[in-house]
């Protein structure tokens, strides 16, 4: 019966998992003998803990609970946590900060310990409760989700941790959120794909219809009562209006499944972004010679007058928008100095692949570092509102392809060099900016 | 909850670089507010001091955004939105439609805004083909977005005013005063929404329809090989028409722009009109206009069965005009060498 005897928490050696003798001795008073976990006895502690003011029964459900935020925890790390550099023990505070203790500090005036119990929980007003268990616990029900699943769409939620996660450049997008953004044809194809349990795919589809059909209303609803956008949840009154002749618990399931299956497609297109830019690299391989087909040759300067003029535009780009961002990413120098030598390494004209060897890094982390791609993009822009105002380039004005064109030559030609053994403009501006200690 | 179905469930998505993060978070904002607040922080980052209207209703979603004075419509949907809803009123009306179309993705949860790009008008219309569409909104791709917030301030900072025509979704008017086309790409197959959807404009093979009759047959050497661009023409009770509209007209036409082939074929394009019926005579009083940059050329029909014009590339627009007395004239939207 470890999972309602043992405490996943953060403590001051970091996590551990902390057995607790008054759980044992609650679960062995109650005479349970089962060895697995089940939503049967999970249910069981719930009612134990609303027929009296006894912390015990929420003592064993407050185990039962850190072992799946720890592994929900896990599974973050696993896929995320060296490329966004996330800290285990500062996602850990948020999740897993349940010491075991009898008592919550409670927000009275002056602040006081009370026991925690489910009556206690049940008075509590809108503040956020502390430990994240207790604000799980308060709001659980179990007619709607299991305690695990609960858990995780809490954590999904809670918004410290989002707010970190969001800082390390990752967003945690709810079951709900997903199934409203995605239409009915995402939704047919992710079901015929991934889909199971007892749901056809014409059922799928019709019951995500329908939560379509009620979100607005409902997050409308919401928006107007907490004077909040975000933190909405299907209520059991939502779901049962969705579904009417079926217990609301499986409504739940089935729309988690489908959330389920979306994200399993979803996932997979949206991590393309974090590999590299292999568009960028193309589009280097076919920089030479671009500007032939963009400039107005009746009007076009020679060949290296209009080199000069691009190249004058572009350094006037750089000097505009790259010292700010240079300076924001030199703050993070000194804590850590191999993001300043990959920085050096790109002046130099090293490959990202060449970086990622020498910083001992995936050539992921050094292109998250970098955001060439987006820094070039934003320079070619400006330059190309500048570029346009002169005779060779003003052809470029009469339609969005001639434009995009000239856009697009721009973009390459600051991250290609323009002969082999030459560094390109934006690697030589960093060259040249960037400061050494 | 297991392991492994964490691990194939994922629920944290990492932010794309071209996201826009809000720097002030508002917790009660509705989307286009959000939107607005991004656009805002990313000009304000870039140094851009480019005019943002309407002044006193910006958060107004039904209103379109004027963004350095172009109209834009911006539609918002969920950050991992695939299909984007467009309401249809603003394109109702030609003269009032939008200039570009705008996507943004809001994740209002988290704050954070994506523009994965812009459609011209015409790519609009081009998409509203074969777009699932309701009497007051169709849905397009989130995939059809491209070119992300750069190709939108690349739009409205570089080009001129008549290069983003508004194009509504209503029937085509009599005379269209569109914007550019690149001829070799309409040539090349790439024929645009307003050519396709509003004039009818399909490409046939040289020599099978598109010149009609003797006179008009244009040298093997010039004119006999690729495609030419076929418009059907009719002369309706009160206007030369163009496209679908034609096809109920009594007196039925044909407009075919060629280029040459070989060596001629960047250097040269032929316009012809001619009757429907092969041989027919063309209503006398029909002319066919044609301007390039400061040059202009008008052939007037009188018991002929076509009409033609050899153009010479240079430089400027071309204008092709359809007039006959007591119409109003029909003109196509301009054409423009490519380099």
């Amino acid at each position: 019966m470890e999972a309602y005897t043992q405490l996943r928490t953060l403590g001051a050696a970091g996590l551990r998992l902390k057995p607790l003798p008054q759980a044992a001795a609650y679960v062995q008073q109650q005479g349970i003998e089962a060895e697995a976990p089940s939503p049967g006895l999970d249910l069981d502690f719930w009612e134990q803990s609303q027929a009296r003011p006894d912390p015990l029964p929420l003592l064993c459900l407050r185990c039962r609970l850190s072992d799946p935020l720890h592994q929900w925890l896990q599974a973050l790390l696993r896929r995320h946590g060296q490329q966004h550099e996330l800290e285990p023990t500062a996602i850990a505070a948020y999740l897993l900060d349940d010491d075991g203790s009898l008592q919550i500090p409670w927000p009275t005036e002056p602040p006081s310990r009370q026991s925690f119990t489910h009556a206690l929980l049940a008075s509590a007003g809108p503040a956020p409760l502390h430990p994240f268990s207790a604000e799980v616990l308060r709001s659980w029900d179990p007619r709607c989700s299991s305690l695990p699943n609960w858990g995780r769409e809490r954590a999904q939620s809670h918004p410290p941790l989002k707010a970190y996660l969001r800082d390390s450049g990752l967003l945690l997008i709810t079951d709900w959120a997903l199934l409203a953004d995605s239409s009915p044809k995402r939704v047919a194809e992710v079901w015929e794909s991934f889909g199971g349990g007892s749901l056809s795919t014409a059922q799928a589809v019709a019951l995500h219809g329908r939560y379509r059909e009620l979100y607005r209303t409902a997050k409308a609803a919401h928006r107007q009562a907490t004077g909040r956008i975000s933190g909405w949840r299907p209520d059991s009154t939502f779901l049962l209006s969705l579904a009417p002749d079926q217990p609301v618990t499986e409504t739940r399931q089935q729309l988690e499944a489908i959330a389920r299956a979306i994200r399993l497609l979803q996932s997979g297109q949206w991590q393309r972004s974090e590999v590299g830019d292999p568009d960028l690299e193309l589009d280097r391989r076919q920089a030479a010679g671009q500007f032939d087909a963009v400039s107005n040759d009746a009007e076009a300067p020679d060949g290296e007058q209009l080199r000069a003029q691009i190249d004058a535009a572009l350094q006037r780009a750089m000097d505009q928008l790259l010292p700010a961002e240079l300076a924001a990413e030199q703050k993070r120098f000194s804590k850590a100095p191999e993001k300043q030598r990959a920085w050096q390494l790109y002046g130099e004209g090293l490959s990202q692949r060449e970086i990622a060897a020498r910083c001992d890094h995936k050539q992921a982390w050094v292109s998250k570092q970098l955001d060439e791609k987006r820094r070039a993009t934003a320079i070619a822009t400006a330059a190309a509102a500048e570029l346009v105002r002169l005779p060779a380039f003003h052809s470029c004005t009469a339609s969005p392809q001639a434009a995009t064109r000239l856009h697009e030559a721009l973009r390459n030609h600051l991250v290609e060099p323009e002969q082999e053994g030459c560094v390109a403009p934006l690697r030589l501006w960093i060259q040249q900016n960037l400061q050494t200690p | 909850m297991t392991d492994s179905s964490l691990d194939q469930g994922l629920e944290a998505f990492a932010i794309p670089t071209e996201a826009i993060v809000l720097a002030d978070q508002r917790p009660d904002a509705q989307p286009r507010t959000l939107v607005v607040a991004a656009l805002r922080q990313e000009l304000q980052r870039r140094r851009l001091a480019l005019p943002l209207g309407p002044e006193t209703d910006l958060d107004n979603p039904e209103r379109l955004l004027l963004l350095n004075r172009v109209a834009v419509q911006i539609v918002t949907a969920g950050l991992l939105a695939d299909q984007i809803a467009i309401p249809l009123p603003p394109w109702q009306e030609a003269s009032q439609a939008p200039q570009l179309l705008a996507a943004a993705l809001v994740d209002d949860d988290n704050q954070v805004v994506i523009l994965p790009g812009v459609l011209t008008a015409q790519e609009v219309i081009s998409a509203a083909a074969s777009a699932v569409t309701s009497a007051s909104e169709m849905h397009l791709d989130t995939s059809l977005f491209q070119g992300g917030l750069d190709r939108l301030l690349t739009y409205v900072m570089v080009l001129q005013p008549e290069a983003l025509p508004r194009v509504g979704l209503a029937p085509a008017p009599p005379s269209l005063a569109v914007g550019i086309s690149e001829l070799r790409d309409l040539l090349a197959g790439r024929i645009d929404g307003i050519w396709s959807n509003l004039l009818g404009a399909s490409l046939q093979p040289l020599g099978a329809a598109a010149f009609r009759g003797a006179v008009t047959t244009p040298p093997a050497d010039t004119f006999g090989a690729g495609l030419s661009l076929q418009i059907p023409l009719g002369l309706g009770p009160d206007a030369v028409l163009a496209g679908d509209s034609a096809a109920s007209c009594v007196e039925r036409l044909q407009l075919s722009v060629a280029p040459g082939s070989g060596e001629a074929e960047s250097q040269s394009l032929r316009v012809v009109v001619a009757s429907c019926l092969q041989g027919d005579l063309l209503p006398d009083g029909l002319a066919l206009r044609v301007s390039q940059g400061d040059h202009s050329h008008r052939i007037v029909a009188s018991a002929t069965s076509s009409l033609h014009l050899d153009l010479q590339q240079r430089d400027g627009l071309i204008t092709i005009a359809i007039e006959f007395p007591g119409l109003r004239t029909l003109e196509l939207p301009s054409l423009l060498w490519r380099r």
